[in-house]
């Protein structure tokens, strides 16, 4: 590839100028794309639908890759060709300049904030950009769309646009009862669909920013007519990238030909099928940044020491333990959250398998939530702590905080028209607390009988110095979890 | 950290597997199934139950021969205490044939449940679900006793076998398999557990009989043919139940099918 494009991150750009060439080239190619038919392949609608849609459905309609291995390297090839038609549409726009049409690239958002010392701007706000009314010559903003829960200077809560718990963890993929998917999902076939666990990284902050931006951002059918999706997932891929970066002796992608090989389909910008498989339409052919043509332009690797809370540091001493995880404990009723925090108390008993003859320590132990059912995905999320001492002032203690249950197209997990591959699944999430575990153990603190886990919402904070909401927020919608448990390993 | 001795290789197939037991039951259900062929006797129906239960008197024989010609009716033939035997029959069948999809399943009921209670979990589970199984048979095999459907026919054979492909061809199968997939949470102790497995196999049995019902129609009146058959239908149903696009193989699984159905009609 003689040219590398370079992907920027939106902030950095807006620093320089508002709307800067290459912010404003993107709004013009989206209304360009806009007016196209909706059966173009390179129309605004059309490439929506690639993600997700009820109609038309086809080889490349519908096809959204989530709670699968395949989410990351799938979302890659979705951005890759969707760059590819706006770059051609781009150089046919008039108003744009040279410079820009040579070097365009998509912009990124980065809104997780790896800065010690946090400077203006917030960068967990919507970009300027996507607030305006206007272009700078008067017409509609195409950036600006109706009903976002995240609007003006109201921020997402810092513990939903983290990268920390999907960082911290040295697995791509992996799979068993009780235990976390990895970075990048479990190893499971084509799955369009939202059922089963979500990866690490697809839990937050990608459906957690999904479900906090808000409306159309929060229905994986119309989240991609958002032009902010974009942006969303370009940051995504670039995390992909810098998770492997981070540290390329201890992390890497899958090598199972049953992940390199899954073929997929795409229109090119000339809006043909595209059949060449050195193409970016199998993950095989996606791995290489260079290859494909593009970089990301910060190349600052997130340092997760000093970004590490506690729970990182000792994240997975060890590989895994050939003995399977076991169930200790378990809730014995539903609970319903309904956007307040909730905490729920259960029992843990002696393990009983394999563990028990190896003195009852566990290598791993892992929290479940599991059965999580919601007619409507409630927008925000739900921190989860962990054994917060029942006389700690602080509910929320940081200490105790082991990641969120996320609702990302929860309300279309049940739908029996489309396919569930995978663990015979319901709508599920594990978490690793054995860092949290070792900790209060060797403090003396960990309760072998008892585990208490709290709830906590997780949504778009108030700008500071807002007084009281003039509204009345609406009515959170309720989400049921079945079960929650813990397993040892 | 704590030093384990590396595990045989069996016993973590023990530990990874609870379901062993359930495939266990599924092998013996087969052997059984294929003695009874060798000695002449179809799957179930007039002669084999009758014969695995109650000791196949040559009277009996003899009877559902005066009804029905040399090879018997179906499931009508005969009277009284075969009909019982029928069903045992049937549930024997259903083990051999509707045990291995349901592995996976009862692989999750039991590795979602208490170490002592995997057993216990998985037992309780199939119980459920094999009950439902048998329910289907209980209406199926009366029905067709009722109507005297011919056994040994190829017709009727050859009709249930178009019936299950095109079943095969609706969405409506897509969709219940699709069900079979789902796995509501287990309580963790005591008889609500027990409960919630036996919920959790009901759940999984009827959706595993809206998925396959028209699968296991040939057997109610296949009569003497029935081994090879079973054998095909059972690896229909496992290769939909338990591979990843099993919804993808119902085009193929609908030829299959098809062409046994042509097989059956040329008898």
């Amino acid at each position: 590839v003689d040219n590398v494009f370079s992907r920027q991150d939106i902030w950095t750009l807006e620093e320089q100028q508002l709307w800067h060439p290459i912010i404003l080239a993107y709004a013009l190619a989206v209304s360009e794309m806009q007016q196209l038919q909706a059966d173009n392949p390179s129309s605004w609608e059309y490439q929506s639908a690639v993600h997700g849609t009820t109609v038309n459905i086809d080889q490349f309609r519908n096809k959204c890759q989530h709670a699968t291995w395949l989410f990351l390297p799938w979302h890659r090839m979705h951005l890759y060709w969707f760059e590819q038609i706006m770059r051609k549409i781009i150089q046919e726009l008039k108003e744009i300049d040279d410079d820009t049409k040579h070097e365009w690239a998509l912009p990124y958002w980065n809104y997780w904030d790896t800065r010690e010392m946090p400077t203006p701007p917030q960068i967990n706000t919507l970009p300027p950009t996507f607030r305006e009314v206007s272009l700078p010559n008067g017409d509609r903003n195409p950036l600006l769309v109706p009903g976002r829960t995240l609007q003006g200077n109201a921020a997402i809560d810092p513990r939903l646009v983290s990268g920390r718990f999907a960082f911290s963890t040295k697995v791509f993929s992996q799979a068993g009862p009780g235990v976390p998917p990895g970075f990048g999902g479990p190893p499971v076939g084509l799955h369009h669909g939202f059922d089963g666990q979500h990866g690490l990284l697809e839990r937050t902050p990608h459906d957690t920013v999904h479900g906090a931006v808000g409306g159309l951002m929060n229905h994986p059918n119309t989240a991609a007519l958002d032009p902010i999706f974009w942006l969303h997932h370009a940051n995504i891929d670039r995390l992909w990238d810098l998770w492997l970066l981070q540290d390329t002796n201890n992390r890497s992608n899958p090598t199972d030909s049953a992940w390199l090989t899954q073929r997929f389909h795409f229109h090119d910008e000339d809006g043909a099928d595209v059949t060449d498989l050195s193409q970016p339409i199998r993950p095989q052919s996606v791995l290489n940044l260079d290859q494909l043509g593009y970089k990301y332009a910060d190349p600052l690797v997130p340092n997760p020491a000093p970004l590490a809370g506690p729970l990182e540091a000792a994240m997975q001493p060890e590989p895994p333990s050939e003995r399977p995880a076991e169930l200790v404990g378990a809730t014995a009723e539903p609970m319903t959250l309904i956007g307040d925090a909730a905490t729920v108390r259960f029992g843990i008993s002696r393990p009983a398998g394999p563990l028990a003859a190896a003195e009852g320590v566990p290598s791993r132990v892992y929290l479940n939530v599991e059965d999580i059912k919601a007619a409507k995905n409630p927008g925000l999320s739900y921190g989860v702590y962990v054994n917060v001492p029942d006389d700690d002032e602080d509910p929320t203690n940081d200490a105790h905080y082991v990641g969120n249950v996320t609702f990302f197209g929860i309300e279309v997990s049940e739908d029996l028209d489309r396919d569930h591959p995978g663990d015979h699944g319901n709508f599920r999430q594990a978490f690793d607390i054995t860092d949290l575990y070792t900790r209060l153990r060797d403090e003396g603190r960990w309760n072998e009988e008892q585990i208490k886990v709290t709830f906590q919402p997780l949504g778009v904070l108030p700008p500071p110095g807002a007084g009281p909401a003039s509204v009345e927020p609406e009515e959170t919608p309720p989400v049921t979890i079945g079960l929650v448990s813990i397993f040892y390993q | 950290v704590t030093a384990v001795p590396a595990a045989g290789r069996l016993t973590r197939v023990r530990w990874h597997h609870p379901e062993w037991t359930v495939a266990l039951v599924a092998v013996v259900a087969w052997v059984v199934l294929a003695e009874l062929h060798r000695q002449g006797w179809g799957p179930f129906g007039s002669h084999a139950a009758a014969s695995a239960i109650v000791p196949a008197g040559h009277e009996a024989m003899h009877h559902a021969g005066h009804q029905a010609g040399a090879a018997g009716t179906a499931a009508a033939a005969a009277p009284g205490s075969s009909w019982l035997a029928a069903q045992g029959g049937w549930l024997l069948m259903a083990a051999a044939m509707m045990l291995p999809p349901a592995l996976p399943s009862v692989h999750r009921v039991a590795m979602y449940s208490k170490w002592r209670r995997r057993q216990r979990a998985g037992v309780a589970f199939v119980a459920a679900y094999l009950a439902v199984w048998g329910l289907f048979g209980l209406l199926a095999v009366s029905v067709a006793r009722w109507a005297g459907v011919p056994a040994g026919a190829g017709w009727p054979l050859a009709a249930a076998l178009v019936v299950a492909a095109a079943w095969e061809l609706t969405p409506s199968k897509r969709r219940w398999l699709r069900a079979c997939h789902r796995s509501p949470a287990l309580p963790p102790d005591g008889w609500k557990a027990d409960l919630g497995c036996v919920a959790v196999g009901l759940r999984y049995g009827g959706a595993c009989v809206g998925a396959c019902w028209a699968l296991m129609l040939p057997m109610v009146v296949a009569g003497h043919a029935g081994l090879a058959l079973m054998a095909v239908l059972a690896v229909v149903a496992a290769a939909e139940e338990v591979l990843v696009k099993g919804t993808q193989l119902t085009r193929t699984a609908a030829l299959v099918l098809l062409v046994a159905a042509a097989l059956a009609a040329i008898g």
